[in-house]
């Protein structure tokens, strides 16, 4: 297995293993944090990669993971089903599919400092896909099962791939009144702003830039206990990451306790979680109507993440050295959203990320870009590559601290829709807009298109990977 | 004698006074019973049929109601099935199958055509609004009150509602609906074809709602609501995060 958190940098600079990282992982690690940006990468879309063999592992992987998770739940149906021997409500089955089809165009970013001649983060320039998407669920009082499987064909300039995996996958039982288990593979969104959650430990984004592509599932089982209308406490665990169509950086288990609160006009929530081998992260979120246009909403965090490294100038062969971070630091987003009398909505949010890099911390990123281009065609090529891989990984909510962002939406059409989507990074002044759009052919044929354009200098967060990108899909509803 | 005569005129005094000044927001809480308002647990099919500029659209739904929450979950056309809208007070998310997070929605935020999302759940206008009396007055020859509803807070889909409630049988069958400015942009029309039991009673229930625009003439939508059924609601069902049902 590619193990894509080496860091080759950390290990020459501080005298460990000096052997060179495997190319596979630099390309694999750097290729998908762009695809956290671009609209359309996937790990196994690589130039590099070879569809003859890796495919099968991959396919492998996701079959024995899903098939696992099945049977898991097929299990605890058939635990959970005695449980509920005397109810003569028959179970009812809903299922719907969709297939969708898209293709896009990503334009590079020509002079980047961090992927030199795309060498690093591997990112295609064109890329077709073909997704099948049933979701199928069974239901009785009580007790209900959802398998959501997926099989998904690739394309892009000197790859293919196809894949089949189980995206979402569980089973909820009340094995007593106020009691509520969940388990399986799901994806566990919450809180209400637009462009960041960070109060959430699954994910890092919220899925909004990219509204037809499905977040992975994650491995989740939780017991809820709710004893009033107004209160819920529920304790989790996560105990894998699901099926990784597209890179991720590994995380370990996490353990959760979350306790829900609301009221007639707002809603809101407490949380703390602990992921092995990190400290105790809190977390909230909240949201207030404050009239029948208005809503206020805040999401935040205070703990660690281990993950995150920090570049530091080191007397080693490459003359820098990465650190992981062991400080704790705060997340505070705070947004509205105001409706228009014709239907339209406006979201606006300002984000501090306390992980983020400060002016220091991305100068340093920056030198050290701009001294490793001579060593990429050295002998040190591969930790040269290696420490430009590490610097963009997907590890961070964003790069920067302070950012606004603005989204204009406009719901009230039956036949087409559109969403303006613009993030501004306060600190290095580049920017990312995203206009997104659907026009139904008919009831069962959606098109869609999406854009993101980039601008900033070429070592700024939102434009050192990508100038901009575009793509169009058609979505079936087939039933 | 003169103690039944005094008797008998102290009942007609006192009906008299009970007659001439209803408890509008009695009246409001009973008209609320047939939209589903104030009971603990319903469920009911919505098609919703809409015509304005863009031509005709359709909507299939189910909802699941208590006393003051509803979760609305779209069955037809292919396009919008499993999305849901789940309002937990004042409270109101979307919420789209797999592939985004719930979005929070304020109250403003129209269904389709001239519907809104509280037009096909549960109606609580008691709870909503401050009802006056204002006087009665014949809707379709059919005696009615007329109360005015005031919204009781911001939240509120309406500013001004003006509603015309049957004296016979205590339902509503025509509503105005007016802007913050006073400006009338909509109004309906009930009709009561269903009913359900609830305490042993007998309830009527909402069959059809027509909505037309107070403009344009030719922009009109109508909910039909049948497939009542009195069910065990679980709070836990407008809970995000537990999701039971």
């Amino acid at each position: 297995m590619l193990r894509p958190d080496v860091s080759p940098i950390g290990s020459l600079g501080r005298g460990g293993n000096p052997c060179p990282p495997e190319p596979a992982s630099i390309g694999l690690q750097a290729g998908l944090q762009a695809n956290t940006h671009a609209p359309c990468s996937l790990a196994k879309c690589r130039s590099d990669f070879s569809p003859t063999t890796a495919p099968a592992r991959y396919h492998c992987v996701g079959l024995k993971s899903g098939l696992r998770l099945v049977g898991l739940c097929l299990s605890s149906v058939l635990l959970a089903a005695p449980a509920h021997a005397d109810d003569e409500t028959p179970w009812t089955f809903n299922s719907r599919a969709q297939g969708l089809l898209s293709a896009t165009h990503i334009e590079r970013q020509d002079n980047s400092q961090l992927n030199p001649g795309n060498a690093i983060a591997h990112i295609p320039s064109e890329r077709y896909d073909l997704e099948l998407r049933p979701d199928l669920e069974w239901k009785r009082p009580g007790l209900s099962l959802a398998l959501k499987p997926r099989f998904g064909l690739t394309h892009a300039p000197g790859s293919s791939d196809d894949d089949l995996w189980l995206n979402e996958g569980w089973l909820r039982w009340k094995p007593a009144q106020q009691w509520y288990l969940q388990a399986g593979r799901e994806i566990w969104l919450w809180g209400p702003s637009m462009f960041w959650s960070p109060s959430n430990p699954f994910y890092l984004g919220t899925g909004k830039n990219l509204p037809q592509r499905e977040l992975p599932g994650r491995d989740i089982a939780r017991l809820s206990w709710m004893p009033t209308d107004n209160a819920a406490l529920t304790l989790a665990g996560q105990f894998g990451n699901g099926h990784q169509r597209e890179y991720e950086p590994p995380s370990r288990k996490l353990a959760l306790l979350k306790l829900d609160l609301n009221n007639n006009e707002a809603s809101g929530s407490l949380i703390a979680s602990r992921r092995e081998g990190e400290l105790w992260r809190f977390g909230a979120y909240g949201q207030w109507t404050v009239s029948d246009a208005l809503l206020l909403y805040g999401d935040g965090s205070y703990g660690q993440n281990a993950n995150l490294t920090h570049v530091l100038p080191a007397a080693n062969p490459l003359g820098w050295t990465v650190e992981n971070n062991s400080q704790r630091s705060a997340t505070v987003l705070i947004g509205g959203a105001y409706t228009f009398e014709n239907g339209i909505n406006l979201n606006l949010e300002a984000l501090h990320y306390g992980d983020g890099r400060d002016d220091a911390q991305a100068a340093n990123v920056g030198e050290m870009a701009q001294q490793l281009q001579a060593a990429l065609a050295s002998p040190l090529a591969p930790y040269a590559a290696a420490s430009l891989g590490a610097s963009i990984t997907p590890q961070r909510l964003q790069q920067r601290q302070n950012y606004l962002a603005v989204q204009l939406m406009d719901p009230t059409r039956e036949r087409y829709s559109w969403t303006v989507r613009y993030s501004y990074n306060l600190d290095d002044h580049s920017s990312e807009l995203v206009p997104l759009g659907t026009y139904d052919l008919n009831d069962r044929l959606q098109l869609w298109g999406n854009l993101s354009l980039r601008h900033g200098r070429n070592n700024a967060e939102y434009s050192q990977l990508i100038r901009y990108s575009a793509m169009l899909g058609l979505t079936w509803f087939a039933w | 004698m003169l103690k039944i005569k005094s008797t008998l005129a102290l009942l007609a005094l006192l009906a008299g006074v009970a007659q001439a000044a209803p408890d509008a927001k009695d009246i409001l809480q009973q008209a609320d019973m047939a939209r589903g308002g104030g009971l603990p647990g319903l469920m009911w099919n919505v098609e919703l049929n809409a015509r304005d500029e863009e031509g005709e659209q359709k909507r299939g739904m189910t909802v699941k109601a208590d006393a003051s929450n509803s979760l609305v979950e779209f069955l037809a056309p292919e396009k919008v099935k499993g999305q849901q809208m789940v309002m937990l007070g004042r409270n109101m998310w979307f919420v789209r199958p797999g592939l985004s997070k719930p979005v929070p929605m304020s109250p403003r935020q129209r269904l389709i055509g001239m519907a809104s999302n509280g037009d096909v759940a549960s109606t609580n206008y008691s709870g909503d609004y401050n009802a006056k009396l204002l006087k009665e007055e014949a809707i379709n020859d059919e005696d009615c009150y007329l109360l005015e509803l005031n919204a009781a807070n911001k939240g509120v889909t309406y500013d001004r509602i003006l509603y015309w409630v049957s004296k016979k049988r205590g339902v509503g069958v025509k509503a105005e609906f007016y802007t913050l400015s006073g400006k009338l942009f909509k109004f309906a029309e009930f009709e009561y074809g269903n009913d359900i039991r609830f305490e042993g009673k007998k309830i009527p229930f909402v069959s059809k709602m027509t909505i037309h625009d107070a403009i344009d003439k030719s922009k009109v939508t109508t909910l039909a609501y049948s497939t009542i059924k009195v069910i065990k609601v679980d709070p836990a069902m407008f809970n995000l995060n537990i999701r039971a049902d």
